[in-house]
């Protein structure tokens, strides 16, 4: 039978219209877009046929949850380098048998002392335990992690792991901002999960910052390589200079500015005709303030900040720009119009 | 636990002779043999890409074939594990299928084996695969009348479980003929053919049983 005399039950027993709209492969696409394009007479039973085909689901979808997802990924891992250490002493020539010996009978007396001194073995146990690192508005902070990995935590974030990590994986939580020097270790690939994504690296530096308001991450890529994937494992990766932004449930890829995204670590304060709400906000979280706005701000505010400024200095900048003016009450700074003052 | 630990620490100053992994990295734009080639030859970039695309949906199936998620999640673990250091598995061409396959097969294993402990059956016909038809919007204003949703709803109770997950495959999965017929053991391509052709059939003809009293009602109402 030809496809044009099909009914919608058959083509939905049809295996190449089936793979067409299950799998949507190239060639059959290219087929049945033709097809169609000639047979516009069939179109309402391929329809029927496609929605159908479409209406089968599981009753239950059943969703395997964040943690067995590492948990499993980290138990596949840790065999892996099992593994590879058994073919390696399979593979060793006879001469060597004797530092395995050696290595054995060490195995065997940390056993013993294992079961003879429990007690010395549970002060070891902390090094599992969770490190949690955090920064309140007006902080920055410098982290070295065991594996040699450097983290400048941003203001008001937190990241948290596991102490010395697994021998398989280094996974670290990110709330916030933070720049990633990671140290390489092609063994125990580097992952940092923040919000919905999750970005991996063999040794690379990279910022993140994560918005926990709007679930908004954005990273960005300085040197080497990293795959930044989400939830539904959707994958990007990124090439140095590339920033990846997740927003809507999307990833899309763009080029970045240095100043924008990363100079913050080297205690640059960097403006790009900022609206002048979102320049005080900035000031707020750098360095811990409040500002009290009694005087209309409209307006853009282009500048630049080196070397961690004393808020002093980036407020006179912005005085001499903008014509506001600042006056310190207490633990709050108002913003005034300097001009209206003068004309009063 | 502590042991091998610390004999991993005494050797860990020692290189690993395994090729460097971070040029071939993106594995989305390599064809599914190349994928496997490369996870076979002991590439963790390809191994975490497998794992990551997969599991999901591995999952998701596993949770289909039993009630017991930790037996599935210690079947999916297993799986990957085991299939790393296989050797002379023949060449996979398509990643997905092959994984259920084997995915399959670890959890009816599994399951036969608690079975022998416990009296009672683990696998109970009802509760496997157990399906049911979602309609777009579309459709549902288009023509499909309450009581044929009825109809076919219990038409589909009425498949039995190995022809409820033949069609899954075929329809919501996305496999081939083929493939079922090799994932569910089958000897021949027509066997899985012939079971979802009749289960279609059934549907179909609860759907044209429901046309015929629709039209009779109809029929029923006018003078």
């Amino acid at each position: 039978m030809e496809y044009k005399q099909y009914k919608t039950s058959d083509f939905i027993k049809d295996e190449f219209f089936v793979r067409w709209v299950t799998r949507g492969d190239k060639g059959s696409d290219h087929f049945w877009k033709k097809w169609l394009k000639n047979h516009p007479e069939k179109s309402a039973e391929v329809a029927e046929a496609q929605r159908i085909i479409r209406s089968f689901r599981y009753k239950t979808n059943h969703v395997i949850k964040e943690e067995s997802y590492t948990e499993l990924l980290e138990g596949i891992l840790r065999e892996r380098i099992k593994k590879d250490h058994a073919t390696e002493i399979n593979s060793r020539s006879r001469k060597k048998f004797q530092w395995v010996a050696i290595a054995a009978s060490v195995a065997i007396l940390l056993v013993t002392f294992y079961y003879q001194m429990p007690v010395i073995e549970e002060t070891e146990q902390p090094d599992r335990s969770l490190v949690v690192k955090e920064t309140a508005k007006g902080q920055k902070s410098t982290i070295k992690l065991s594996d040699g990995t450097n983290v400048e935590l941003n203001y008001d974030s937190k990241i948290y792991f596991t102490e010395g990590f697994s021998d398989s994986t280094r996974i670290v939580y990110l709330e916030g901002e933070a720049f990633f020097d990671v140290s390489r270790d092609e063994q125990r690939p580097f992952t940092v999960r923040s919000n919905d994504i999750s970005t991996t690296a063999l040794g690379t530096s990279f910022n993140i910052n994560s918005n926990r308001v709007t679930r908004q991450v954005k990273v960005a890529l300085l040197t080497g390589k990293v795959r930044v994937e989400d939830s539904a494992g959707r994958a990007v990766i990124l090439e140095p200079n590339e920033l990846a932004h997740y927003t809507d449930g999307r990833i899309s890829k763009e080029k970045f500015e240095y100043n924008n995204e990363v100079a913050w670590k080297d205690g640059k304060l960097y403006f790009d005709q900022n609206r002048l709400e979102d320049v005080f906000e900035k000031l707020e979280n750098w360095y811990g303030v409040e500002f009290d706005a009694q005087t209309e701000m409209q307006g853009i505010y282009t500048g630049e900040f080196s070397n961690n400024p004393p808020l002093s200095q980036v407020l006179n900048g912005i005085a001499f720009a903008t014509g506001l003016s600042f006056e310190k009450k207490q633990h709050t700074i108002i913003i005034k119009n300097k001009d209206h003052e003068k004309s009063r | 636990m502590t042991v091998p630990k610390k004999v991993y620490l005494l050797k860990s100053n020692e290189s690993f002779p395994k090729q460097k992994s971070s040029d071939s990295y993106d594995f989305n734009q390599l064809e599914d043999k190349d994928i496997w080639s490369s996870f076979k030859s002991g590439n963790e970039d390809a191994l975490i890409f497998i794992y990551s695309k997969y599991v999901h949906g591995l999952f998701n199936f596993g949770c289909q074939c039993t009630s017991n998620q930790e037996l599935v999640k210690d079947c999916i673990q297993e799986l990957f594990i085991s299939l790393q250091f296989k050797k002379g598995v023949r060449a996979v061409q398509n990643i997905k299928p092959y994984l259920f396959k084997c995915l399959r097969r670890e959890i009816f294993r599994a399951l036969k084996k608690q079975s022998r402990y416990f009296l009672k059956a683990q696998v109970d016909e009802y509760d496997i695969f157990q399906i049911e038809l979602q309609w777009d919007e579309k459709m549902i204003e288009d023509q499909l009348s309450e009581e044929r949703k009825i109809l076919l709803r219990e038409a589909i109770t009425k498949l039995t479980s190995k022809q409820r997950e033949a069609i899954m495959y075929y329809y919501y999965e996305g496999f081939t003929y083929t493939e079922i017929a090799d994932i569910m053991n089958m000897s021949s391509v027509v066997t899985a053919r012939k079971l979802i052709y009749r289960a279609i059939d059934s549907l179909k003809l609860a759907m044209n049983e429901s046309r015929v009293q629709l039209q009779f009602t109809i029929h029923g109402v006018l003078p």
